[in-house]
C-alpha cells in the first residue's frame, strides 16, 4: 500500500499536501493516512510550537490549544520542528469516509483529530513520551464530491517524526536473527525463508525472543503504561506497531535504556483522575469505573502481544510487572500499587468476559 | 414423500461450485468413509443453532472437481410481533419439521429413488455455537439418522459452515470475513491453520441489537426483524431526507460494542419528541423511520471501520459477508464503498451463506469428512452440543498451513 503512486491515491489528498514535492505516503491505515513530508524552508525565528501559530489556534481541550495551519504552502513556513534540527514532519491525515453518513464522519474525523492532539498533548504534559503535536488543519480534499452540501474535508494533525522502528518490527527482526534463535525458548526455528503462500510445519513457527532486551523493553512498557493511566489517559488501541524505539541499538547492550515513544492516540479516552487536589474521596463507582477502563486497555494490549507475537506470554508478564511496580512521586506511597491491583484484578475479569464471547449461531 | 414433489419450488438451483478457485489442499483420497456408486461424495447437514431449521444435501464431485448442492429446505420459526425466539418454542419446531425436511431434502436431490440414502456418505450437524435446545433436538435428528443408515457423524462448528459456503460460493481463496447475525459479530481471517477472530463485540451482537430494538418499536418480525428495520430506514430518499441523530459511536480497538448505543437508542423512544411512525410536526421531533436510519448507519459504521481495520492489519483486499445481517442492503453498500477506496473486492451476497442452512453445514462437514478432521468426524460420545463454541477453536485442516501475514 505504502509506495503507491502519487496518481493512486484515493481520495486524492488536499492540494495544501500535494504541493509539497516531497510529500510520501508511509501507510495508509483503516483510519487515516500518514504521511512523511519535509519542509521547504524552516523558519528560523520561530523556535517553539507556541510562537507558530501566527495567532490561530484551535481549542482542543481544556486549556490546550493547538496551532492551526491554514495554508501549507505559506511562506516562510509556519511549521518548525523540535529545535530546527529535523525539516521531516509526519502528517497524520484523516480523510472522509465515503461509506458513513457524512455528519457522523465529520463529527467522528473531527472529534477524533481534535481528540488526539488533545490526548497527545496531555501525555507530553505528564511526561509519557509521545510525539510532539505541531499543528492541526482542516482542509477540503480535492475533487471531493459535495454530499449532502458538505464538502468533503480532511483533518490533519502535525507531528514530530520519531526515528526509530516500532515494538513489532523490532522483536520481528529479533526472531530473525540467527544468532539469537539459541536464546529463543522454543527449539526446531530452522525456518527457511518463508513467504506466505508456502508450507511450514508448526515447529517451525517463529517464536518471540526472550532475552535481556526485549524483557527490558516489556518493561519499559509496562511502566510507561502506568504512568499514562495514573495521568487519567486511556490509549485505546495498544499495540505493538504502536509504541516506537527511538534509534534501538544495533547489538544487544546491557546498559541500554529502551527509549520508547506512544504513537497513535487515535483512540484514546481520557478519564478522570483519582487523585485530584482537594478533592480525595471518589465513589465506589467512579474507581471501578476507572479501572474498568484501564483493564480493557491492558486487554487489548494483552490480545495484540499474543497474536502478533507467538510465545510472547513472558513478555506480557514482564509488562504487567513493569505495570505494577511503577512508583509515582507525585501520589502517597501505595496508593498506586492499590490502584494497579484493582486494574489487574479488574483485568482477569475482562478477560474471563472476552473468554465467555463464545457465543450464539 | 408423494409422487407430487416436483411442483414444489426447488431450493437449489446454483451452479456447481469449481474447487481450485478456494486454494485448498490436495482433497485426499477416501480412506475412512465410501464415495456411493457414482463415485461421488454426498454429505446431509441439518442446521437448527437458532429459529433456523434447514437441512442440506451437498455433492462432491470428482471428476470435474465441484461441489454441488442438491437440495436445501429450510423452515424458519417467526415469534410473535414484541417477543424474541424462544429457546423452548424453537426446539419445539424444529422438532415438529426436521424429519419432514430431511424427506424433502433426499426427495428433491434423488427424485423418485425409494432408498436415497444409499447415496450417502455422511451426516453432518451443528455442533454450536447457538442456542441448547434447538441444536438438541437437530443433533438428535442427526444422531439417529446414523444409526438408521450406518454413516459417520460430522460435528460443524456454525461459523465455519458461514465462511466456508461463502468461499466456495464466491471463489474467494482467502477473504476477511465480517460475521453478523442474530448472535455473532465477529470480524475473522485465517492465519496459521485457524479462523481467527480479530475483532468482535464485547457485548451482544449487532443482530441482537436490531432485534431488540425492533421489538421496542414494534416492528414485526415477518420475515424479520431486521429486514423490517432495513424497510424503514429505506424511506430516506433524496427527496426526502430522514433525521440523522448521533449515538454513542464504539468502537475499542478492533472490537465493538452495542449495549450502550442500545439503551441510548431505547430510552430515546420513551421520550416525548418521539412520535412513532409520526409524521414530524417540528424538526426536534423523531420518528421510526429517523431512528432505525440513524441506528443503522451508525452501528454499520462501526462495523466496516472494524473490518477495514482488520484488512489494514492483515493487507489482506477481499472482504465477505456472512451471516443473517448480512443480506442488509445498506450494510452492503456500505462495504463496497470502503472496499472500493481501497482498492479492493467485495465478494457477492448470496443467501447460501447469509441465511442459516443446511447446505452450508454440509459444506463444512464435507471437508471435514474428505480431510479426515480429527475436530470434525466424531463418534457418538463426543457429539453432544454445545451452546458456546469459538471459531479459532477449530482446525481449518483443508487450508495451506500459511504463516499469518499479521504475525
Amino acid at each position: 500500500m505504502a509506495n503507491k503512486p502519487r496518481s493512486n491515491w484515493s481520495p486524492a489528498p488536499p492540494v495544501e499536501l500535494t504541493s509539497n514535492s516531497s510529500l510520501e505516503l508511509l501507510s495508509q491505515g483503516a483510519e487515516a493516512r500518514v504521511w512523511l513530508l519535509e519542509l521547504n524552508e524552516p523558519d528560523a525565528t520561530a523556535d517553539s510550537i507556541g510562537s507558530v501559530g501566527r495567532g490561530r489556534t484551535v481549542n482542543v481541550g481544556r486549556s490546550i490549544s493547538v496551532p492551526q495551519l491554514t495554508s501549507f504552502a505559506q511562506k516562510p513556513s509556519p511549521l518548525l520542528v523540535g529545535n530546527g534540527v529535523s525539516r521531516a514532519v509526519i502528517c497524520k491525515e484523516r480523510f472522509p469516509k465515503k461509506y458513513r453518513h457524512p455528519q457522523l464522519d465529520v463529527s467522528l474525523t473531527k472529534s477524533r483529530t481534535k481528540g488526539e492532539a488533545r490526548s497527545l498533548v496531555r501525555c507530553q504534559r505528564a511526561g509519557v513520551p509521545c510525539p510532539n503535536v505541531l499543528a492541526i488543519a482542516q482542509w477540503p480534499i480535492e475533487s471531493g464530491e459535495e454530499r449532502n452540501g458538505m464538502s468533503p474535508i480532511s483533518y490533519c494533525l502535525f507531528m514530530e517524526k520519531v526515528d526509530g522502528c516500532t515494538v513489532r518490527q523490532y522483536l520481528e527482526v529479533k526472531s530473525d536473527e540467527p544468532a539469537i534463535k539459541s536464546v529463543a525458548t522454543e527449539p526446531a526455528l530452522k525456518r527457511s525463508k518463508c513467504n506466505d503462500e508456502t508450507l511450514y510445519q508448526p515447529q517451525d513457527r517463529v517464536t518471540t525472543v526472550i532475552d535481556a532486551d526485549t524483557l527490558r523493553v516489556a518493561n519499559t512498557v509496562g511502566a510507561i503504561l502506568a504512568r499514562m493511566h495514573t495521568a487519567g489517559i486511556i490509549h485505546g488501541d495498544l499495540t505493538t506497531s504502536n509504541i516506537m524505539i527511538r534509534n534501538p541499538p544495533a547489538k544487544s547492550d546491557d546498559s541500554w535504556n529502551p527509549q520508547l515513544v506512544f504513537i497513535d492516540f487515535g483512540l484514546a479516552s481520557s478519564i478522570s483522575q483519582t487523585n485530584q487536589a482537594g478533592k480525595k474521596a471518589k465513589s465506589h463507582h467512579k474507581q471501578q469505573h476507572n479501572a474498568e477502563e484501564k483493564a480493557v486497555d491492558l486487554y487489548v494490549l494483552e490480545r495484540a502481544f499474543l497474536s502478533t507475537h507467538p510465545g510472547s506470554d513472558k513478555l506480557v508478564d514482564e509488562v504487567w510487572r513493569g505495570y505494577c511496580e511503577y512508583e509515582d512521586a507525585s501520589l502517597p506511597s501505595g496508593e498506586y500499587s492499590q490502584t494497579a491491583n484493582a486494574v489487574m484484578k479488574r483485568l482477569d475479569q475482562v478477560r474471563m468476559r472476552g473468554r465467555k464471547r463464545e457465543c450464539f449461531g | 414423500m408423494s409422487k407430487d414433489a416436483p411442483n414444489k419450488a426447488a431450493t437449489a438451483t446454483e451452479p456447481a461450485c469449481p474447487v481450485s478457485p478456494l486454494g485448498n489442499l490436495a482433497i485426499p483420497p477416501p480412506s475412512h468413509y465410501k464415495p456411493n456408486s457414482d463415485g461421488n461424495t454426498v454429505v446431509l447437514g441439518i442446521e437448527g443453532s437458532a429459529n433456523k431449521c434447514g437441512v442440506g444435501i451437498l455433492c462432491y464431485n470428482p471428476k470435474d472437481e465441484t461441489y454441488q448442492t442438491l437440495s436445501n429446505p429450510r423452515k424458519t420459526y417467526v415469534s410473535p410481533k414484541g417477543c424474541g425466539f424462544l429457546p423452548k418454542e424453537t426446539a419445539w419446531h424444529h422438532q415438529a419439521h426436521v424429519v419432514a425436511l430431511v424427506r424433502a431434502a433426499l426427495d428433491e436431490a434423488y427424485p423418485g429413488e425409494p432408498s436415497p440414502e444409499r447415496y450417502l456418505s455422511g451426516i453432518a450437524f451443528t455442533l454450536g455455537p447457538g442456542m441448547g435446545g434447538p441444536l438438541k433436538s437437530c443433533a438428535m435428528a442427526a444422531r439417529t439418522l446414523s444409526l438408521i443408515w450406518k454413516l459417520p457423524l460430522i460435528a460443524v462448528n456454525h461459523c465455519i459452515a458461514h465462511i466456508e459456503m461463502g468461499r466456495v460460493a464466491t471463489s474467494a481463496s482467502d477473504p476477511v470475513v465480517l460475521y453478523v447475525s442474530g448472535g455473532n459479530t465477529q470480524v475473522i481471517a485465517y492465519s496459521d491453520g485457524r479462523y481467527r477472530i480479530f475483532g468482535e463485540t464485547i457485548d451482544i451482537a449487532v443482530g441482537n441489537c436490531l432485534d431488540r430494538f425492533a421489538r421496542v418499536v414494534g416492528l414485526s418480525n415477518d420475515p424479520s426483524p431486521g429486514y423490517n428495520i432495513e424497510l424503514e430506514a429505506r424511506k430516506h430518499t433524496a427527496e426526502n431526507q430522514l433525521k440523522f441523530v448521533e449515538l454513542p459511536y464504539v468502537v475499542k480497538g478492533m472490537d465493538v460494542s452495542f449495549s450502550g448505543l442500545l439503551t441510548f437508542i431505547e430510552d430515546m423512544t420513551k421520550k416525548k419528541t418521539f412520535v412513532g411512525d409520526g409524521p414530524r410536526e417540528n424538526d426536534d421531533q423523531l420518528t421510526t423511520a429517523d431512528l432505525c436510519y440513524s441506528l443503522q448507519e451508525t452501528i454499520f459504521a462501526m462495523l466496516i471501520e472494524i473490518t477495514e481495520r482488520t484488512m489494514a492489519h492483515c493487507g489482506q483486499n477481499s472482504v465477505l459477508i456472512v451471516g443473517g445481517v448480512g443480506c442488509n442492503k445498506r450494510l452492503q453498500g456500505m462495504m463496497a464503498d470502503m472496499v472500493v477506496d481501497r482498492g479492493g473486492t467485495l465478494c457477492a451476497m448470496d443467501h447460501r451463506y447469509c441465511i442459516d442452512n443446511g447446505a452450508m453445514i454440509a459444506q463444512a462437514g464435507i471437508f471435514g469428512l474428505q480431510y479426515g478432521s480429527n475436530d470434525m468426524v466424531v463418534e457418538m460420545k463426543d457429539t453432544e452440543c454445545t451452546q458456546r463454541f469459538r471459531t479459532d477453536a477449530v482446525e481449518a485442516i483443508w487450508r495451506k498451513r500459511t504463516r499469518g501475514k499479521h504475525s
